[in-house]
C-alpha cells in the first residue's frame, strides 16, 4: 500500500490504478456491516432497491406491502450508542394511504436518472406511478394490462424519457414521461417479461428477458428485436465458408501482385475480369448475407425460438463498460454474454441457487471485478471472469430479492423477503484505543449486561 | 460433578473423568498426531454419550469433561462444533435438545466456538426452532416443544449478551421476533420488571416501617410504663401466691425469677441443692426433680385466692395476647428499619429486648404457678368445675392442641372435641387417610381404649353445623336467649319461657343420607407414544390399552399380563357367587356350626373342586374323542382297503384276462393265493399310479402345504402380536 502510494507520488503508476486497486481490495473484503444499519420501514419483504444515479446517495426501496421508502445512505438518522451502530431510517415512505398509491406489492423501483426529484415505481396492481420526491404525491400514472414486473429507464438517455415496462403481458411497453402516454409496444416475447435493462452504451438499445427464457435486444428506432440470445451459441457463427475465403485470399494475392508489379495490360484485363468475377461472387455473397441480416430476425423461426435460459430470465445487468451482459435465470444459472456478438461466453458461475418467483436484481462492482448474485438466503459474490465464487454473504433469513451496489463507498445493499435491508461494507478501520473507549462508554451508558466477546471459561 | 446420573454410574463418571484428564494431558504433552487423534475421538465419544441420554438436562460429569477437553485446544473446539452440529441434524428432538444445551455451554464460553456457530446461525435456528414449515422439528412432540422453547430462550439470551458483537445473532433474533412474530419469553424484560416491582414494594414497606418507627419513638415511654405496670401487678400476684407454696427465702428471690424464667425458677426453688455436684449433673437432677415436684407443688386454687388467680389469669392473658405481640412487632420494626442515625434505634432496641425478656420471664412464672397456657384463650365464664372433668380426660392431647391453637373452639367447648373425635373415630378405620390429615387424632386414639373406643366406633359421622353449639347439653334453653325486651302485637310475650330438652332434641333431629364410599378409579397408565402415560380412567378395561393392570411409574406392567385371566375371571366370579350362595344356604341350614374356615377359603376350595371335576370330565371326553377317532380311522382304512382291493382286482382282472384268461380268476378265488396276490397287487398299484392320480396327489399336497404355511404364519403372527402388545417405541 505504502509502496503504491510512493509510486503514485513519483508518477510511476497510472493515477487511476491505485484507486482501482484500493477499491478492488475493499470490495473483496465486503461483509456484513458492523457500523451501519438500515432500519427497514416496511412490513414485508423488499422487492427492489436502487441507488440514485446523480449523487449515489439515496436508496430507493420497494416492498411487497406496496410501500416505497427512501433512505439516506450517507447521513445516519441516529447512532445507537450501545451498539455503536449508525442507524439509517427512512427519510419518507409512501404507501397505499397516499392518493393513487400502490395497493399491491411494488415489484420494481427506478429513480429518474437526471435528478432525484422523481422516481418511478411499478407494482402488481398493474400501475406504473411517477412520484414527486418532494411532495410524496403521484404525478403520473400509467395503466398496464397486467402486473408490472420490471421497469427501466436509460441512465444515459438525452433525447427520450421513456420508461420500459415489463408486465404479465407479452409485449414490452415504452411509456413516455413527457407525454404521459405509451409510445411503443415491443412484441416478441412469448410470456411475461421479468427483466429489463437499457444499454449502457446506446440510449436506443433495450434488453429484455422474459419468462419464456429468451433475452431479446431491441433497437427502439426500429421495429422488432434485432437479437435473440441463444445459450448454445458460444462463438461467431458466420465464419466465411472455405471457398469464399480461398477466393478472397486469391484476390488479395492478385491485388498485391497487381500493385507491386507492372504486368501486361491484357494480363491485367484478364485478371481484372477474373477479379471482377470474383468480386461479384463476393458481392453476391455479401448481399445475401446482408439480406439475411436485414431480414427481421423475428421471422427466422429457428433464431427466434432460441433461449438464453432454461426457465425464466429473472435479472439482467450490463457491465460498466456496456460490453457485457449478465443474466440470471430460474434454472439457477448466471450467464455472461458478449453484447456485440450476442454470444454466450460460457463462464460458469458455480453453485448459484436462484429461487425467484419474480424479477430480481444483480449487481456488479464498479470496476467489473465482482458480481453479486442473490442466491436463496445468501448473496454470493463471484469473480466475473473466472466465475469462481469469492465469498458468500450470509445474514438474511429469507430469500434475497434484490441488491444494489454503491460504488463510491463500496457498499452493497440487499433486500430480502425477511423485510430487512442489510448493508454490506468493507470492515471499518478504527483506531484501537478509540474503539475500546467507545466500548466502555457503551457498556456504561447502555447499563445492560453486554459481555465482552472473549473466552469466558469459568471452570 | 458429584451428581449421579441414572444411566451412568458414579464410578463410570469418575473413570471417564480421569481418563479424559489423562488424555488431555497426554495430548498436550505429546502434541503428536496419534495423541491428538485419540483425544479427538475421545471428545467425539463424550459428546455422543452426552447427547443420548433421555434426561432433560446434561450429565454434569460429562459436561465437565467435555468442557475441560474443549478448553484445552482450538482443534477440539472445531471437533466439538462439528460433532454437535451433526447431532443437531439428527432426526430426534431429544438428541437435538441435549446438543443445544451443550452448544449453549460452549457458546457462552468459547469465542472460537461462537465464531464457528454464527455463520451457520440460520441453520442452527432452523434445526432447533423449526420456524419453517418445510423443516419441522422431529419426533417426539413433547421434546420438540421443549427444544423449541429452550432454544428460543437461548437465542434471546445470546442476543442479549453477544448481539453486539455478532450481528447475525441479532438479525436472527429480530427476524424471529419482528418478521415471524414468534413469542419470545422475554426473560430480560420480565426480570427487570420483577426487580422494579420488588424495589417499589421494598420502598413502600420501608416507608411504612419508618412511619411506624417514628410513632414508636414517640409513644414508647407511655407504652413502657403500661407494660411495666402490668409486670409489676404480675409480680405482686405471684408474691401473694408464692408464700403458700414455698418458704420465705424463695419468695424473696422472686424478683430475680421474674426475669429469668422457668429454668432459673427451678434453681431458685431448690436452693438447697446448690452446695454440691458439678453443674451439669445438678441441672439434670434439678430437671428431674422439678418435674416430680412442680406438679404437687402447684398452689391449689381455693376460694381464698381465687380472686388473685383470676386477676393473674387476666394479666397473663393480657401479656400473652397483647404485650408480647406488641414487643414482637417493635422488634421487627426496629430490626428492619434503616435510619440514618442508628444510635437512638439501638438504644430503643435494647430496651425493647429487655422488656421482652421480662415479659417472657413473668409468663414463665405464671405458668409455673399453674396458669396453663391452654387457658390463654379460655374465657372467664368457663366455670372451674366444668373444666376439671374434661381436662383430666384431655390432658394427653393438650400438647397437640396447644400447637393448633387456632382451633379455639376445641378448647372452649370441650364437648365438641369429644364430638369431633367421635366423628373422627369411624374415619380412623382407614388409617392412611386419617393419619395423613389429623396426626393428633391418632395419638388420641391410642389413648382411648375400653368401652369408649367401642362407642366411638359405632358413632355416626356428622357434618359440621351450628347444632353442635349445644351438643349434648341436658338443660332447657331459654326461648329468649338474648334477654331483650320484646313487644309483640299478638299479645304478651313470656320472656321467661323455656324450651324443654325434648323439644330441642326434636328440633335438632337430623336426617342423613347414605353416600356410597367414593372409590378412586385408577388411571390406565399405559405408556403413550408421544410420551407420558394414559390418563384414561376406566373401571376394568381401557378401550385403547386393554385391561387395567398395575404398572410402575414408566407404565410398564408389573407382571406379565396373562391372556386367559380376564376370560376366566367372570366364570370364577360366578362360581364364587354360586358357591357363596351355596355356603350361605349351608350356613343358614346349619347355623349352630362354628365356621372356623372363612367363607372365601371355602369358596376357593369349592372352585378348585369344581375345576378338578371339570378337568376330569374334559379329559374323559378327550379320551373318548380320541378313541372314537381311532375307531373311525380304522373303519376308514378297512373300507379303503376293501375298495382298493376291489379296484385292483377288477383292473388286474381285466389286464390279466387277456394273457391268462380264466386261470387267474380261478387263482384269485382260491383262499391260499388270495393273500399272496393281494400283497403283490398293492405293491404293483403303489408303483404305478395313473397320471390323473399323480396330478391329484400333487394338487392335494400343494394344498396341504399351503394350508400348513398359512397356519404357521397365522400362529406366528398371533404370537408376535402377543409379544409385541406392550412393546412401546
Amino acid at each position: 500500500m505504502l509502496r503504491q502510494l510512493r509510486r503514485r507520488e513519483v508518477g510511476a503508476d497510472n493515477p487511476r490504478s491505485l484507486s482501482t486497486h484500493v477499491r478492488g481490495e475493499r470490495v473483496r473484503q465486503i461483509n456484513l456491516s458492523g457500523h451501519k444499519e438500515v432500519v427497514s420501514a416496511h412490513h414485508s419483504g423488499i422487492n427492489s432497491l436502487q441507488v440514485d444515479c446523480t449523487e449515489a446517495r439515496y436508496l430507493l426501496a420497494g416492498a411487497a406491502d406496496g410501500s416505497v421508502g427512501v433512505y439516506d445512505t450517507q447521513q445516519p438518522t441516529f447512532v445507537d450508542s450501545a451498539l455503536h451502530v449508525a442507524k439509517h431510517e427512512a427519510l419518507f415512505t409512501v404507501d397505499k394511504s397516499v392518493h393513487l398509491g400502490h395497493i399491491f406489492s411494488v415489484s420494481s423501483v427506478q429513480w429518474y436518472p437526471v435528478d432525484t426529484g422523481l422516481f418511478v415505481t411499478g407494482s402488481y396492481d398493474k400501475n406504473i406511478n411517477l412520484w414527486d420526491t418532494n411532495t410524496h404525491q403521484v404525478e403520473l400514472q400509467f395503466k398496464m394490462p397486467g402486473k408490472v414486473y420490471a421497469i427501466a429507464m436509460s441512465a444515459m438517455a438525452t433525447t427520450h424519457m421513456l420508461v420500459a415496462a415489463g408486465t404479465e403481458d407479452v409485449r414490452v411497453r415504452l411509456c413516455d414521461l413527457a407525454t404521459g402516454a405509451c409510445t411503443h409496444t415491443l412484441s416478441g416475447h412469448r410470456d411475461g417479461v421479468w427483466a429489463l435493462q437499457w444499454s449502457a452504451s446506446s440510449e436506443w438499445i433495450l434488453y429484455s428477458g422474459g419468462c419464456d427464457g429468451a433475452i431479446r435486444f431491441w433497437d427502439i428506432r426500429r421495429a422488432g428485436c434485432f437479437q435473440v440470445l441463444d445459450h448454445n451459441r458460444s462463438q461467431i457463427e458466420k465464419r466465411p465458408s472455405v471457398t469464399n475465403s480461398a477466393s478472397q485470399r486469391q484476390e488479395m494475392a492478385t491485388a498485391t501482385m497487381g500493385s507491386s508489379s507492372k504486368v501486361g495490360s491484357q494480363q491485367r484485363e484478364a485478371k481484372r475480369a477474373k477479379l471482377s468475377k470474383g468480386s461479384l461472387a463476393l458481392k453476391n455473397a455479401r448481399a445475401k448475407e446482408s439480406a439475411v441480416q436485414r431480414q427481421h430476425p423475428g421471422m427466422m423461426s429457428a433464431n427466434d425460438r432460441s433461449t438464453a435460459h432454461n426457465g425464466s430470465v429473472t435479472a439482467l445487468q450490463t457491465s460498466d463498460d456496456g460490453l457485457h451482459l449478465f443474466s440470471a435465470g430460474t434454472d439457477s444459472r448466471v450467464r455472461l454474454w458478449d453484447i456485440e456478438s450476442g454470444c454466450n461466453t460460457l463462464v460458469n458461475y458455480e453453485a448459484t441457487r436462484i429461487r425467484a418467483h419474480q424479477g430480481t436484481q444483480l449487481a456488479v462492482s464498479m470496476d467489473s471485478s465482482l458480481l453479486f448474485v442473490a442466491s436463496a438466503h445468501s448473496v454470493q459474490t463471484y469473480d466475473i471472469w473466472s466465475g469462481r465464487m469469492h465469498s458468500k454473504l450470509v445474514g438474511h433469513y429469507d430469500n434475497v430479492n434484490c441488491c444494489a451496489f454503491l460504488p463510491e463507498d463500496q457498499e452493497l445493499y440487499t433486500g430480502s423477503s425477511d423485510r430487512q435491508i442489510l448493508v454490506w461494507s468493507p470492515p471499518k478501520a478504527l483506531p484501537i484505543d478509540d474503539e475500546e473507549e467507545v466500548e466502555e462508554e457503551g457498556l456504561k451508558t447502555g447499563g445492560t449486561t453486554v459481555t465482552a466477546d472473549e473466552d469466558a471459561w469459568s471452570d | 460433578m458429584k451428581k449421579i446420573d441414572k444411566i451412568i454410574s458414579p464410578a463410570e463418571v469418575l473413570e471417564t473423568e480421569t481418563n479424559t484428564h489423562t488424555h488431555t494431558q497426554s495430548a498436550a504433552m505429546e502434541g503428536g498426531d496419534g495423541g491428538s487423534e485419540r483425544a479427538r475421538r475421545r471428545l467425539m465419544d463424550l459428546i455422543e454419550e452426552a447427547t443420548v441420554s433421555p434426561a432433560k438436562s446434561l450429565d454434569l460429569g460429562l459436561l465437565q469433561s467435555i468442557k475441560a477437553m474443549v478448553r484445552s485446544s482450538d482443534a477440539h473446539v472445531h471437533t466439538a462444533f462439528d460433532a454437535l452440529f451433526d447431532k443437531l441434524k439428527k432426526n430426534h428432538s431429544q438428541v437435538r435438545f441435549l446438543a443445544v444445551l451443550l452448544i449453549d455451554e460452549l457458546f457462552t464460553r468459547s469465542k472460537l466456538f461462537r465464531s464457528l456457530l454464527v455463520p451457520k446461525f440460520e441453520m442452527f435456528m432452523l434445526l432447533t426452532i423449526g420456524y419453517r414449515d418445510d423443516y419441522p422439528l422431529p419426533k417426539p412432540p413433547d421434546r420438540a416443544t421443549l427444544l423449541r422453547t429452550t432454544s428460543m430462550e437461548l437465542v434471546e439470551k445470546w442476543n442479549d449478551s453477544f448481539g453486539v458483537h455478532y450481528k447475525q445473532v441479532r438479525l436472527g433474533y429480530e427476524y424471529l421476533k419482528k418478521t415471524l412474530r414468534l413469542q419470545f419469553p422475554n426473560l430480560r424484560a420480565a426480570a427487570a420488571l420483577a426487580e422494579q416491582q420488588r424495589q417499589e414494594k421494598e420502598a413502600r414497606t420501608q416507608a411504612l416501617i419508618r412511619k411506624k418507627y417514628e410513632s414508636l419513638c414517640q409513644d414508647f415511654s407511655e407504652l413502657r410504663v403500661e407494660i411495666q405496670s402490668t409486670l409489676n401487678e404480675i409480680a405482686e400476684c405471684c408474691k401473694i401466691l408464692e408464700p403458700e407454696i414455698v418458704s420465705a427465702p424463695e419468695a424473696e428471690g422472686n424478683e430475680l425469677v421474674s426475669e429469668a424464667g422457668l429454668e432459673s425458677l427451678v434453681f431458685g426453688e431448690d436452693d438447697d441443692y446448690e452446695e454440691y455436684g458439678d453443674s451439669s449433673l445438678r441441672r439434670q437432677l434439678h430437671e428431674e426433680v422439678s418435674e416430680e415436684l412442680s406438679v404437687p407443688e402447684k398452689p391449689k386454687e381455693t376460694t381464698d385466692n381465687s380472686a388473685v388467680f383470676e386477676s393473674l389469669r387476666d394479666l397473663y392473658k393480657l401479656v400473652a395476647s397483647s404485650h408480647l405481640r406488641t414487643t414482637q412487632e417493635w422488634l421487627s420494626i426496629l430490626m428492619r428499619v434503616d435510619t440514618s442515625d442508628t444510635r437512638p434505634r439501638d438504644a430503643l432496641l435494647k430496651e425493647v429486648i429487655d422488656l421482652r425478656t421480662q415479659l417472657l420471664g413473668s409468663l414463665g412464672k405464671c405458668e409455673s404457678l399453674g396458669i396453663d397456657p391452654t387457658e390463654r384463650a379460655s374465657t372467664s365464664r368457663t366455670a372451674i368445675d366444668e373444666v376439671d372433668d374434661e381436662d383430666i380426660i384431655w390432658e394427653a392431647g393438650d400438647a397437640e392442641t396447644d400447637k393448633d391453637l387456632v382451633d379455639t373452639t376445641s378448647t372452649s367447648h370441650p364437648i365438641n372435641i369429644e364430638n369431633d373425635s367421635k366423628m373422627s373415630a369411624p374415619r380412623n378405620m382407614d388409617p392412611a387417610s386419617s393419619s395423613a390429615i389429623i396426626p393428633s387424632e391418632v395419638s388420641k386414639k391410642k389413648v382411648e381404649t375400653g368401652p369408649r373406643a367401642d362407642l366411638l366406633e359405632m358413632a355416626p359421622v356428622l357434618p359440621y353445623g351450628s347444632f353442635l353449639d349445644n351438643w349434648g347439653s341436658k338443660s332447657d334453653v331459654p326461648a329468649n336467649q338474648r334477654g331483650l325486651e320484646m313487644e309483640n302485637h299478638w299479645g304478651r310475650v313470656d320472656t321467661e319461657a323455656m324450651i324443654p330438652v325434648e323439644r330441642i332434641a326434636e328440633m335438632n333431629f337430623r336426617s342423613s343420607f347414605y353416600k356410597p364410599p367414593e372409590k378412586e378409579i385408577t388411571p390406565c397408565r399405559a405408556p403413550l407414544k408421544k410420551g407420558g402415560l394414559c390418563p384414561r380412567r376406566d373401571l376394568r378395561r381401557c378401550p385403547l390399552h386393554g385391561p387395567i393392570i398395575p404398572r410402575d411409574e414408566n407404565g410398564n406392567p408389573l407382571q406379565t399380563p396373562e391372556i386367559d385371566v380376564p376370560e376366566s375371571k367372570p366364570a370364577e366370579k360366578e362360581l364364587l357367587e354360586v358357591s357363596m350362595g351355596g355356603l350361605h344356604s349351608a350356613s343358614s341350614s346349619s347355623m349352630g356350626a362354628p365356621s372356623s374356615i372363612s367363607e372365601a377359603e371355602l369358596a376357593m376350595q369349592a372352585i378348585a373342586n369344581v375345576r378338578e371335576r371339570d378337568e376330569a370330565e374334559a379329559r374323559k371326553k378327550r379320551d373318548e374323542r380320541v378313541t372314537a377317532k381311532r375307531k373311525q380311522s380304522k373303519r376308514d382304512r378297512e373300507h379303503n382297503d376293501i375298495v382298493l382291493r376291489a379296484a385292483a382286482l377288477s383292473q388286474s382282472h381285466q389286464g390279466f384276462q387277456s394273457s391268462f384268461g380264466e386261470e387267474f380268476d380261478d387263482n384269485s378265488k382260491t383262499g391260499g393265493g388270495k393273500k399272496k396276490a393281494r400283497g403283490g397287487l398293492t405293491a404293483l398299484l403303489k408303483k404305478t399310479p395313473t397320471a390323473k392320480e399323480r396330478i391329484a396327489q400333487r394338487l392335494l399336497n400343494s394344498r396341504v402345504r399351503d394350508n400348513a404355511v398359512n397356519e404357521l404364519a397365522r400362529v406366528e403372527e398371533a404370537r408376535h402380536r402377543d409379544a409385541a402388545a406392550n412393546n412401546w417405541s
